[in-house]
């Protein structure tokens, strides 16, 4: 090994580097594509990204519609022109919309899933159709958005035209799900009597306990790596930014969804109820695309892969693993070519 | 680069680059010195990204101790198991002050419960003696009912720091599982990255691996549900103060907002009558 004294010197070379780049870097801020805000509902705005592919005409029959989860922020899909999957999906002709929950406060603490899939997704859907002057859209959901939407197209079935679930937990019971672990034994009911929402800061720090040491200390020690250029540091503190920008949980979805959802594991079963139905996928007859990342730590690959045997009325349906993790999958150049190129191919028919 | 400070610091750099090694203790303690002051000029050097340089200057200090530590260790001849045992104390540190700075306890109480602002060491025993000692005498109080509140209260406190101690204990119990996997997988000729990269596998690894099974579960329950029972008696304490000066207190506000989000929902369901009423219109 190295003496200690080559180490420090080797640390202080890359801590001078990082500080001279901080020092000539401007502000930092998220960098998104052209858009404009077609429906706002109390909190929530619903956003559409046209089509830059001018080549062929209209390639897609049908607007493309994405569900994010509550939890963090939507604009992690279009952070910058080098990482945004949605940048890439209109420049191959998708005509995009996007759903920003926005930030609830004190208020909003008795919005539960009912709401959220009932009322706003709703909405959403509602008036992603009459803007695209459409009958039926596709709908493709991120995460706990790939849950909301699996719920509405078994509500909504006839204005869905082919669903896609990306990173989307189903079954929360397989091994290894440390997340769902983690919250097993723990009172949602008493920690939003406490509370009111669940804080941001709450569920970034229970992400980061997902992997203490990489996401903590070590992450840390190697911020340096991430700030040799201007161009690199953009991309780290864009994401920082995204990581850091994480807004509260309505109480009332908190307890719906970590109980019926994740306690229960209630979509698997068939025992989670939405808007007084109960949510049975084996009712699903649409297409399914499934999206998921083998080195998904926060979404086993098992808990999105259980989809398959749930929806055994699917028309249509079909998996995509790509070797990412769970914000990966969506973020990395080598992911979004592979899954836009598949969404290319999914949505085309 | 035009700043003052920061040439003063790569200067200083540069020198100590070829100074001899008999004065690297020194030049671990010049070191911690700069980074202190980096935190103090951060506006001048770094003025877009104060949080963020201040953030490196502080991570660099711990980096720099660490160093100290090792060198200090290295001269005195220590082995590898004296080095283990220094890592078992700093992780068990380390969990302690994870635990604590996650707690969003009223900060009331934070100096109650904490000797050292850097969270070296968590309530004494004495300190907790005295929280139950308190709790007995409110108890056998003949105004014990006028008391309720507090008592709960105190009750909770107590709890937190049964639960807490119950969490760091197996978080202890990981740092162990992790340090015994490190050694039969490290390799003295690795690179330090590797090595690093090996203790941060194991040590993750041996987490989650934790949370498979029941006790881990219930702990970290526990702790959460406890932190949780603090707040909510906190609050119930302070409702009846501010009820006593006239303030609206939390429960009051809660009432307005249940009112609001009926409200709300009426108004919500009246847009979208509105609307299929246009929609109904329009075709």
């Amino acid at each position: 090994m190295r003496s200690f004294k080559q180490q420090m010197q080797a640390h202080q070379k890359r801590l001078l580097q990082a500080i001279e780049t901080l020092a000539a870097l401007e502000q930092v801020k998220p960098s998104p594509s052209p858009s404009q805000v077609i429906m706002t509902a109390d909190k929530v705005r619903l956003i559409h990204f046209a089509p830059t592919c001018q080549a062929t005409g209209v390639k897609f029959k049908a607007p493309l519609l994405i569900c994010y989860a509550l939890v963090n922020r939507p604009y992690i899909l279009d952070l910058e022109p080098e990482r945004s999957l949605i940048a890439d999906l209109v420049a191959a002709g998708h005509s995009v919309y996007l759903i920003d929950w926005g930030y609830p406060d004190t208020t909003d603490q008795h919005l539960g899933l009912d709401d959220y899939i009932g009322d706003y997704l709703r909405s959403c859907v509602s008036a992603c159709l009459e803007h695209s002057n459409s009958e039926q859209l596709d709908l493709l959901g991120v995460c706990q958005g790939g849950v909301f939407s699996l719920c509405y197209s078994l509500l909504f079935p006839q204005q869905i035209r082919k669903l896609i679930t990306l990173v989307t937990p189903v079954d929360t019971s397989v091994e290894g799900f440390t997340l769902a672990q983690m919250i097993s034994a723990v009172n949602i009911e008493t920690l939003v009597k406490a509370q009111g929402n669940v804080s941001g800061s709450v569920l970034n720090q229970l992400y980061a306990n997902l992997k203490p040491l990489e996401l903590g200390l070590y992450k840390q020690l190697n911020q340096l790596d991430n700030l040799k250029s201007s161009a690199q540091a953009r991309t780290f503190l864009r994401m920082e930014h995204w990581l850091a920008d994480s807004p509260d949980l309505t109480g009332r979805s908190a307890v719906e969804f970590a109980t019926g959802f994740f306690k229960h594991n209630g979509l698997a079963k068939g025992t989670l109820h939405i808007c007084g139905q109960p949510m049975d996928l084996s009712q699903l007859s649409l297409p399914i695309l499934n999206i998921f990342g083998s080195k998904d730590h926060l979404v086993p690959p098992a808990s999105s892969k259980a989809l398959k045997s749930l929806a055994k009325s699917s028309s249509e349906y079909q998996e995509l693993e790509l070797k990412a993790g769970h914000i990966g999958a969506f973020v990395s150049q080598t992911s979004r070519n592979t899954l836009v190129s598949r969404l290319n191919q999914f949505r085309s028919s | 680069m035009n700043n003052p400070f920061l040439e003063q610091f790569q200067a200083w750099i540069a020198q100590s680059a070829t100074s001899q090694d008999e004065g690297f203790s020194q030049q671990l303690s010049q070191m911690q010195s700069w980074m202190r002051q980096m935190q103090v000029h951060a506006t001048d050097v770094a003025p877009n990204h104060v949080q963020k340089l201040s953030e490196l200057a502080r991570n660099s200090s711990e980096w720099v101790e660490l160093l100290a530590q090792l060198t200090q260790a290295q001269a005195k001849g220590e082995n590898a198991a004296q080095w283990a045992d220094k890592l078992r104390h700093k992780l068990h540190q380390l969990n302690l002050n994870s635990l604590m700075t996650q707690a969003t306890l009223p900060h009331q109480f934070l100096n109650l419960l904490i000797t050292q602002p850097s969270t070296q060491t968590l309530a004494t025993d004495t300190q907790s003696e005295m929280l139950s000692a308190m709790l007995l005498q409110l108890e056998q109080s003949p105004l014990k009912l006028k008391f309720a509140s507090l008592r709960a209260l105190l009750q909770s406190l107590i709890d937190w720091r049964n639960a807490l101690d119950q969490m760091q204990s197996h978080l202890n119990q990981v740092s162990e599982t992790a340090i015994e996997q490190f050694t039969l997988g490290a390799d003295a000729e690795s690179d330090k990255e590797a090595l690093i990269n090996l203790w941060v596998s194991c040590y993750d690894h041996a987490y989650r691996q934790a949370f498979n099974d029941q006790p881990m579960q219930i702990a970290q329950g526990a702790l959460v549900n406890s932190l949780a029972q603090v707040q909510l008696n906190w609050q119930a304490l302070v409702d009846e103060w501010v009820e006593a000066l006239g303030v609206p207190s939390r429960s009051q506000m809660n009432q307005l907002i249940d009112a609001l989000d009926q409200q709300r929902r009426r108004i919500r369901g009246l847009e979208q009558e509105l609307q299929a009423i246009k929609h109904a219109r329009d075709r």
